[in-house]
């Protein structure tokens, strides 16, 4: 059969995991929307300029050791050609359509204060990409959906006032910090915003020693350094543009989150997959869930899922480091060329 | 009113165009002057006279064609009239049908008299038969009327025949001459055999002819029409001739309306794609409709309602209400009180919040309103973006080009420029249809009653205010979670207005390519023109005004402005959309036998 569209890829894709991980199936929930982004065949080079997955279709499926069992994916809304505005308000609409089917008119009421300053008809003629949209799936449908929303250029205007507050003391702390993004996230229970930092300078993790303590989480930043310090090889500088640095407010207190993107380490150890597995290993059931999800991304005639493009950790006061891999699916990498454009890649092979 | 063989009329045209245009490079060469020359022929009483010239003998020829044998001093006067009432004399394709019907030159008329259907066409085969054996083997004589009637129908029936088969060149010898042996054979069948089928076709085609000046048929169309329906064994009394002819000529390519001029025919069942010329219709003439300006003027007061509405003005109008209504704003008997209390007791009539922001969802694709929305208008921001980065760009090329002194150098952009205008009017155009019209006036009436409340000296005062903006951001920083930037939202609901005016003003020129310069650009760099009601009719130094200030307020940089100035593939938009028809009235409209063509 010949697939005349990307989407049919995607969303054979996502059926697929959708059945392999037991989750309900997500097609309900974005069929269109994928559809709507996806329109040209698979492997157009159109697709290669964009900013969630350089050089490939811009669909990213992700493992978290937070939610284990479930189906989660990020895209970039609308195809290659529209404007950063027309796929950051594409978002915002399918994440309202969501939102108020699945988590109700208070939870669209929340969402619509939250996302206000990030979506008006004055603001968005300089942004770049707009905005992403991702969800996750488990057994009993739709378990969250976010929008990313692209910050202007060096403002965190918007922000919601305890959003703001850790923005500003993580400013303080740890200077060269440029805002990137805002993601507004919607679940059964809560919603929860998060902003994302791009650490212009680059980033040494002994760096986020006085950030972590304002926070009253230094305790756990041996256990930040050990994970990363092992899946990368012993490294524990950060150069410019491989890392991203993300700030929440949670029950639990401020969440760090810390995102590497594994194509711009230089020495990225061959044997990533293997360390990952090791830094697993304590956590058996992580681990298998782990294996479940590669298998659930891997084509038939295929031996792996595809590449790696970013390795996040996380941590709270009370929870220890957990980890995060995204994922490009190999079935739409556009070409060797965009690959090599893309700054946040690895090879599993 | 006479009927008029139009092609006929054109080809004599034509031949007399020619030779005036010989006549003259003549009477150049010899230096003469024009009206001598005919004055001479006239004095010599059309003979031609001995020992001239042969450039001046042709000169006199052409006189004598062109005026025939009855020149005189009065036809000096119509030397430059093409409308003359016979054919020349000299067109060898007429002279050799004239010939085979012992016609002389001034006996034959382009233009069939008025009375056409009386003496001619309704003959009776006896009178026909009279007319025809009274008629003269020579063209000296005056013919009689009726038989000048049958000639001149049998006459046209010919040419048309002739210029049907594309035999009309006479230089082509023996196959000229059978090709006009069997023109004459066709109408003679015609007569015969068919019930006069040509005769009675022409009858119906002059009665769907032009009905202006003259009736105008083209006798190719006809001798066209009358072979496909004898294709068919149509013969001239069928009593369905009448539609019949109209439907073929309902079928003709590029049909510019009645019996008249335009394309050869195009018949349903023709055999004969050789009859068809290569005219492509003008797809241009076809889209008036694709921009309405109504649509576009409902679409500006919904612009202007919805930046008003992102800059909180209807909610701090809400708040000021509530707060009237509870009695926390100080106000008692007076102007303002009552002001209020009108607009709170016509609250219940106005659309809400959440029925506003799903208008502006549907019109420029804004999320808000109710999530479950059908169709916003995902491409709207695109293409406005894309047209008022285009006048900008426009507009500082031509600065550059005037401190260059180039003259010619901007003209390039002025398609492109129709182009970004025409996608963003045309998607506009067709989001304004539907409701939008009708709630741009409930709006525009809202806003003009909450201008004047916040406006009110009372409600200024009592919010510490100077003017209507400074009570919309007190009002909004103390109870709406903070102000908006009322400069940046006023100034862009303003200018947005402007823009989407502009086009509607001038939809005309803007649909349809090559109509015109989209705007002068020596109006823009000399005293540009503004008017004092840019709202109602912007010209084009107001458009580029608000376009600049759009730009500026937005803080969009010179980088992305280049950027939406290049031109791009037009959004595969629909101009209408298909309209969901209920089984139920389909199943009636199936029953009535119409179909759901671009129904469903």
């Amino acid at each position: 059969m010949t697939t005349r569209h990307a989407s049919d890829l995607v969303r054979r894709q996502i059926s697929n995991a959708a059945q392999a991980l037991k989750a309900r199936d997500p097609l309900p929930f974005v069929g269109d929307l994928i559809d709507r982004s996806f329109e040209l065949p698979p492997g157009d080079e159109q697709y290669a300029h964009n900013t969630l997955t350089p050089g490939a279709a811009p669909f990213e499926p992700s493992f978290s050791e937070r939610e284990p069992h479930q189906l989660r994916f990020t895209l970039e809304p609308l195809g290659p050609g529209n404007s950063p505005v027309g796929k950051r308000d594409e978002a915002t609409r399918h994440m309202r359509k969501l939102t108020r089917a699945v988590f109700g008119s208070d939870a669209l009421k929340w969402f619509d204060r939250a996302s206000e300053e990030f979506r008006g008809v004055a603001s968005g003629n300089d942004l770049q990409y707009g905005a992403w949209f991702g969800s996750s799936y488990d057994g009993d449908g739709l378990a969250s959906s976010k929008v990313y929303y692209e910050l202007s250029p060096g403002s965190s205007r918007g922000l919601q006032p305890s959003v703001a507050q850790l923005a500003r003391i993580a400013s303080d702390s740890l200077p060269g910090l440029m805002p990137a993004f805002a993601t507004i996230r919607c679940g059964r229970a809560e919603g929860s915003e998060r902003v994302t930092f791009v650490p212009v300078h680059g980033l040494s993790l002994k760096q986020l020693e006085p950030l972590m303590s304002r926070l009253g989480m230094s305790h756990q930043l041996p256990a930040l350094m050990q994970l990363v310090g092992l899946v990368l090889g012993g490294r524990f500088d950060l150069p410019p543009n491989a890392c991203l640095l993300a700030l929440a407010p949670t029950s639990e207190g401020a969440e760090i989150k810390l995102e590497i993107c594994l194509g711009a380490i230089p020495d990225l150890p061959a044997n990533f997959l293997d360390l990952v597995v090791m830094g697993l290993s304590e956590r058996p059931r992580h681990l298998q869930a782990l294996a479940t999800w590669m298998r659930a991304f891997t084509p038939e005639q295929a031996e792996w899922p595809g590449n790696f493009s970013v390795l996040s950790v996380r941590t709270t006061p009370q929870s220890p480091a957990r980890l995060s891999l995204y994922l490009r699916p190999v079935e739409l990498e556009v070409s060797r060329h965009g690959v090599g454009d893309a700054p946040y890649l690895v090879s599993v092979a | 009113m006479a009927t008029v063989f139009i092609d006929l009329q054109e080809r004599d045209k034509a031949h007399r165009l020619e030779q005036i245009k010989e006549f003259e490079q003549l009477r150049d060469g010899l230096n003469l002057d024009q009206v001598a020359v005919i004055a001479l022929f006239a004095g010599w009483g059309g003979a031609m006279p001995p020992g001239v010239s042969e450039d001046l003998k042709r000169m006199l020829q052409i006189v004598a064609d062109l005026y025939g044998f009855q020149s005189s001093r009065g036809a000096i006067a119509n030397w430059n009239q093409n409308e003359q009432d016979h054919p020349v004399a000299s067109d060898p394709f007429i002279v050799a049908i004239q010939a085979e019907l012992g016609l002389a030159a001034d006996t034959l008329r382009w233009s069939a008299p008025p009375e056409l259907d009386d003496n001619a066409l309704l003959l009776t085969p006896s009178q026909r038969n009279n007319a025809f054996a009274a008629r003269p083997r020579t063209g000296n004589g005056k013919a009689p009327d009726i038989w000048t009637r049958v000639a001149e129908v049998e006459f046209g029936a010919i040419l048309g025949i002739l210029s049907r088969e594309r035999r009309t060149d006479p230089s082509a010898g023996l196959r000229f001459e059978k090709a006009l042996a069997s023109a004459r054979g066709e109408y003679s069948d015609s007569r015969k055999n068919r019930d006069e089928l040509y005769r009675h076709v022409l009858t119906h085609l002059v009665e769907e002819g032009d009905h202006q000046a003259h009736d105008r048929v083209s006798t190719e169309h006809w001798a066209g029409i009358v072979e496909a329906l004898a294709a068919e064994n149509i013969k001239g009394r069928d009593m369905y001739l009448q539609m019949r002819v109209r439907q073929a000529l309902k079928g003709r390519a590029g049909d510019g309306g009645g019996g008249g001029g335009g394309a050869p025919p195009h018949f349903p069942g023709s055999s004969k794609p050789s009859w068809i010329d290569i005219n492509l219709p003008d797809l241009e003439s076809q889209v008036d409709s694709e921009i309405v300006a109504d649509n576009l003027k409902a679409m500006q007061a919904l612009y202007f309602s919805s930046v008003l509405e992102e800059g909180k003005l209807f909610q701090v109008m809400d708040r000021v209400l509530e707060q009237f209504n509870i009695g926390v704003l100080p106000l008692g008997k007076g102007p303002a009180g009552d002001k209020l209390y009108k607009y709170y007791k016509r609250n219940f009539d106005r659309f809400t919040e959440t029925e506003r922001r799903n208008l502006y969802a549907r019109a420029f694709g804004t999320p808000g309103g109710e999530a479950m929305q059908d169709n916003p208008n995902r491409g709207f921001h695109d293409l406005w973006f894309r047209f008022i980065s285009s006048v900008s760009e426009y507009r500082r090329q031509l600065k550059v080009d005037s401190l260059l002194s180039a003259s010619t150098a901007v003209g390039v952009s002025q398609e492109q420029l129709r182009k970004s205008a025409r996608d963003l009017a045309a998607n506009l155009s067709l989001y304004g249809y539907g409701v939008a019209y009708f709630a741009a006036t409930e709006l525009q009436a809202q806003i003009f009653d909450i201008i004047d409340i916040l406006n009110d000296d009372e409600i200024k005062g009592a919010y510490g205010a100077r003017d209507i903006w400074q009570v919309v951001d007190q009002v909004a920083t103390l109870d709406l979670g903070g102000a908006r930037n009322a400069v940046q939202y006023r100034t862009m609901a303003h200018s947005g207005a402007v823009i989407i005016r502009w086009l509607a003003e001038n939809a005309a020129t803007i649909g349809r390519p090559g109509s015109g310069q989209v705007f002068n650009p020596a109006l823009l760099n000399q005293n540009p023109q503004m008017s004092s009601t840019p709202l109602v009719n912007p010209t084009s130094a107001d458009l580029v005004d608000a376009c600049e200030q759009y730009l500026a307020v937005t803080g969009t940089s010179d980088m992305r402005v280049e950027e939406y100035a290049q031109p791009t593939l037009s959004p595969e938009g629909q101009t209408s959309r298909p309209i969901q028809i209920p089984n139920v009235a389909r199943d009636l409209l199936d029953a009535a036998g119409i179909s759901g063509v671009g129904l469903n």
